[in-house]
């Protein structure tokens, strides 16, 4: 079993447990809102909000919450910080409200934090229950914004509003767009990891036959 | 008794009603201090068009209470064909002359059935002759291309246009009596657009209260 600690939490947040390019939840706004970098980054980081407060208080309130309650009791305080968001979103960012639209109520049901409070925070102390709702948001921003840049890119010719170039694939920015980037980042994630995975084993193993080697060495003088 | 208050449905219960009890607190506070109002949301429209406040007058301002209660022309909405108007508002300058006049205008027939709500400012010279001279983007429904409709698109209703209030905008290539606007790979937006600056010329035109 994997020990729990802050440095093991970033890495499953961010890459082996990535919860868009590898466990592939929230797929409805990685589709939906990604046509735009901005809009990638704003869900991401209203998402990541979610994460660390209903983490927070579901961590918190995890020995009182009865266990036959426990999933209506995790969407009354999900919807609460959705809800504020909304608030404040609508307040001093209108732009990116309206840009975000539907999606953002939705966010309630949002299987990734559903899951993080279910597997995670229900079962795990305050302090590493916020870091795991901080790095799985982080994971799944970085996620929205790298497919949100590159379909922006492609479908416009720019990034984050700046144009570049005039070069422009409309495929892009329509939903078999969506579906064909979401594709290939989760192949090329999957490829990189991979290749790092690989990489990791060859060193392992250099290293074991190294230390085999010091071994066989140390034996042998003792035997002369 | 006891065991009454012992019994897990009642924990269950009271868990669930505290959790509900404090959230609905929290809400009501911050709805308070961070709800819009109407008159936020004009503002800011008007600020997203001159890039400052401006005074304005209500000419129109739709709200169905009011007008079931006084029976004004003021808060009633006008609709034709294209959509309808739901705000109309006089901006006025430092002497209270009229500056340019306002639209919320939202047309209809667009990707799905749905609609594009523009705000539409419209200048009047001298002569009384009406020239929309900017549009900004306040919402929209069901459209999934928005992003297509860039700043060309909007300029396309007032740059280089003639016959200002005469012709109507068409996003239809086909169309030949009406002036072609449209947005590559956005057509069906492009006519909900077309039909919200409609919805203004037609009002112009019509003679509405202005």
């Amino acid at each position: 079993m994997k020990k729990t600690n802050i440095k093991t939490i970033a890495v499953d947040g961010l890459i082996t447990s990535n919860p868009t390019f590898k466990l592939v939840l929230g797929t409805c706004p990685t589709l939906a809102l990604t046509t735009l970098a901005i809009n990638g980054i704003g869900m991401g980081l209203a998402v990541t909000f979610v994460l660390i407060c209903s983490n927070l208080l579901v961590s918190l309130l995890r020995k009182v919450i009865p266990n036959q309650v426990r999933i209506p009791a995790f969407v009354l305080i999900i919807a609460t910080f959705v809800t504020v968001v909304r608030l404040v979103l609508d307040k001093f960012m209108p732009s990116l409200y309206s840009a975000l639209g539907l999606y953002l109520p939705l966010i309630v049901v949002n299987c990734i934090i559903l899951a993080r409070a279910e597997s995670f925070a229900s079962k795990n102390c305050v302090l590493y229950s916020m870091a795991d709702g901080l790095f799985t948001g982080l994971g799944f921003t970085f996620a929205l914004t790298v497919m949100g840049a590159f379909r922006e890119l492609l479908s416009s010719g720019a990034i984050f509003g700046v144009k570049l170039w005039d070069f422009e694939i409309a495929f892009f920015s329509s939903s078999a767009g969506a579906f064909f980037t979401f594709a290939i980042f989760i192949a090329l994630f999957s490829y990189i990891e991979s290749v790092v995975k690989k990489q990791k084993k060859i060193k392992d193993y250099a290293e074991l036959v190294k230390l085999k080697e010091q071994s066989a060495f140390v034996g042998t003088t003792e035997a002369k | 008794m006891m065991s009454f208050f012992k019994s897990l449905w009642f924990k269950c219960t009271v868990v669930l009603l505290a959790i509900a009890v404090v959230a609905g607190g929290l809400l009501a506070v911050l709805n308070n201090v961070l709800a819009v109002s109407d008159k936020e949301r004009t503002t800011r429209a008007i600020k997203a068009i001159y890039g400052t406040e401006m005074a304005h007058e209500i000419i129109r301002e739709y709200d169905k209470n009011l007008f079931a209660e006084t029976n004004d022309i003021k808060y009633q909405k006008y609709e034709n064909e294209y959509g309808e108007i739901t705000n109309v508002y006089k901006i006025t300058n430092e002497t209270e002359n009229c500056v340019d006049y306002l639209f919320k205008s939202t047309g209809i027939n667009g990707y799905k059935g749905g609609t594009i709500t523009l705000w539409v400012k419209l200048s009047v010279d001298y002569n009384q002759n009406y020239k929309i001279t900017s549009i900004v983007m306040e919402s929209f429904d069901k459209q999934t291309l928005m992003s297509k409709l860039d700043a060309n698109y909007y300029e396309g209703f007032y740059k280089d246009i003639a016959n200002e209030m005469q012709n109507y905008f068409t996003a239809d290539e086909k169309d030949t009596s009406n002036t072609l606007n449209v947005a590559t790979n956005a057509t069906k937006s492009s006519r909900a657009g077309a039909n919200a600056v409609n919805c203004v010329i037609k009002y112009v035109r019509d003679g509405e209260t202005l």
